[in-house]
């Protein structure tokens, strides 16, 4: 069902696509041609874009793992408390409605254009909806499920490990599922900005130098890259499931 | 195991939801309480449980106060039951046995044996979302005699039930209870399940609650239906609904 899904709205993507260019009812320049495309993305180094999306990757990643570490412990504890869950809950909302990317500028005059202001920059997206999710899902818990844990001698630290922490975990995941995609969206965007390497820079220059071919071979890539990295994010957080809720 | 409560006041905030409450438990007795709905009856529960601190008196346990959960003795099944959603009929009889520190196989064993005598050994990997309500019911029951106390306290435990499924577990309960030789307290607002489990009956007044009488039931047991059975739950009847003196 699922597959069927998926390859239904890639092949009508490609027809259209085919149809649009083919038929010159678009200009090349903003919609090469698909032969075009699939040349451009064979012509490519290997090496070139698989160091790409690497170096994007592993910014992304170490910005939302950092985000993630900070952000559940803190959701946790001020979803606990009634005073501080008033207190925070609704101003993390607020910067998280920020467009932060306007930090960027900031970001890159004190860390650098390398890799430390693209991590602090996806690290900065993921952590926001990393913690509102968290804060949420905690005061979700089941208050009768604590008063029965209790009853039977758990400690404050058990209560949270074994009832506070299952009980969220679905509403956790669902927090860095959309942490992970915004880390790995602005990391991008980072690149893109300012940089010389990485998914973003590669789309950048070669957007700059009018070469579409090339342009669209590297969002090709950056699709594929995206589902390789949904897939395992996916995988991960079952893993995860499984572990501590049982 | 016996209980003494002495001049027990309950209060939540001004409203004081039970008054001077005296009665006690003697070991291996099945003492329900009664009273019209919202009378205090289960705050009584709880702080027998010690999850409800007394305003005034004193409850004891072997002649200890009662100061917060004591799990080695005091054993809840609660209203709702507060079964772990994410753990399955094993994995929930086995919380008390975990707090303890019982080692993984021995927990799943003893676990098993329980869920044996409640009748649901075949329903051990079954999660709660998965089970009938009587059945849920069942495995609540064995997790309150995982953790070995001698005294157990059930809210209303088969007020979600049926009438059918609720006397035949009742009374499966009963024999189940007895062969533990536990002592039970019991809250129930039906004068039914009161008549036929108990050995004592308290019959609480509107809030706040106070003992209007404690009736003592013949032993043996007065079977349901007989001249007996209806005498007592004529007298209950009447208690209960009893114009107040002006």
């Amino acid at each position: 069902m699922k597959a069927a899904a998926y390859a239904t709205v890639t092949a009508v993507t490609l027809l259209a696509w085919w149809l649009l260019t083919a038929t010159g009812a678009t200009n090349p320049l903003i919609l090469p041609p698909l032969d075009e495309v699939a040349a451009a993305v064979k012509a490519q180094d290997p090496a070139t874009w698989v160091a790409a999306m690497a170096v994007t990757t592993v910014r992304a990643t170490i910005g939302f793992a950092v985000a993630t570490v900070l952000a559940v412990p803190l959701g946790v504890l001020i979803g606990r408390s009634e005073t501080l869950n008033r207190a925070y809950e609704p101003l993390l909302a607020t910067i998280a409605a920020v467009p932060l990317v306007v930090l960027y500028p900031v970001l890159a005059a004190t860390l650098g254009l390398g890799t430390a202001s693209k991590v602090a920059l996806g690290g900065l997206y993921a952590f926001f909806p990393i913690a509102i999710a968290t804060i949420r899902a905690v005061r979700q818990t089941d208050p009768g499920l604590l008063t029965a844990m209790r009853s039977m001698g758990a400690s404050r630290a058990r209560l949270i490990s074994a009832v506070v922490v299952p009980s969220a975990l679905p509403g956790i995941v669902a927090g860095l599922r959309v942490g992970f995609g915004l880390a790995l969206v602005t990391v991008i965007a980072g690149e893109f900005i300012a940089g010389d390497d990485g998914v973003g820079y590669q789309l950048a220059a070669s957007s700059q130098g009018y070469q579409s071919a090339d342009l669209f071979a590297w969002v090709v890539l950056a699709v594929a890259l995206t589902i390789v990295v949904n897939t395992v994010f996916t995988f991960l957080a079952t893993t995860l499931e499984r572990t501590l809720r049982r | 195991m016996r209980i003494a409560v002495t001049d027990l006041d309950l209060r939540y905030g001004d409203l004081l939801a039970a008054e001077k409450i005296t009665f006690d438990v003697r070991p291996g007795e099945f003492v329900s309480l009664i009273g019209p709905s919202g009378c205090g009856k289960s705050s009584v529960l709880r702080a027998l449980g010690g999850l409800q601190p007394p305003a005034g008196g004193e409850i004891t346990v072997d002649g200890d106060r009662v100061r917060g959960p004591l799990p080695a003795r005091i054993a809840y099944v609660f209203q709702d039951l507060a079964l772990f959603p994410w753990r399955s009929a094993r994995r929930n009889v086995e919380v008390p046995l975990e707090l303890r520190g019982v080692p993984r196989r021995q927990r799943r064993a003893r676990a098993d044996e329980l869920l044996a005598k409640v009748g649901l050994a075949d329903a051990a990997d079954q999660h709660p979302a998965q089970l009938s309500g009587g059945m849920r019911q069942r495995v609540a029951i064995a997790r309150a005699l995982a953790s070995d106390a001698g005294i157990l306290l059930l809210d209303e435990p088969f007020a979600a039930l049926d009438e059918q499924t609720r006397l035949r577990l009742g009374a499966e309960l009963l024999r189940l209870l007895e062969e533990e030789g536990k002592t039970v307290v019991f809250v129930t607002h039906s004068l039914q399940e009161a008549a036929y489990l108990s050995d004592r009956i308290v019959v609480l007044s509107p809030r706040p609650a106070t003992v209007k009488e404690i009736l003592t039931v013949p032993r043996p047991r007065p079977k349901i239906g007989s001249d007996e059975f209806h005498r007592l739950h004529a007298r209950l009847t009447d208690l209960l609904f009893e114009v107040e003196p002006a």
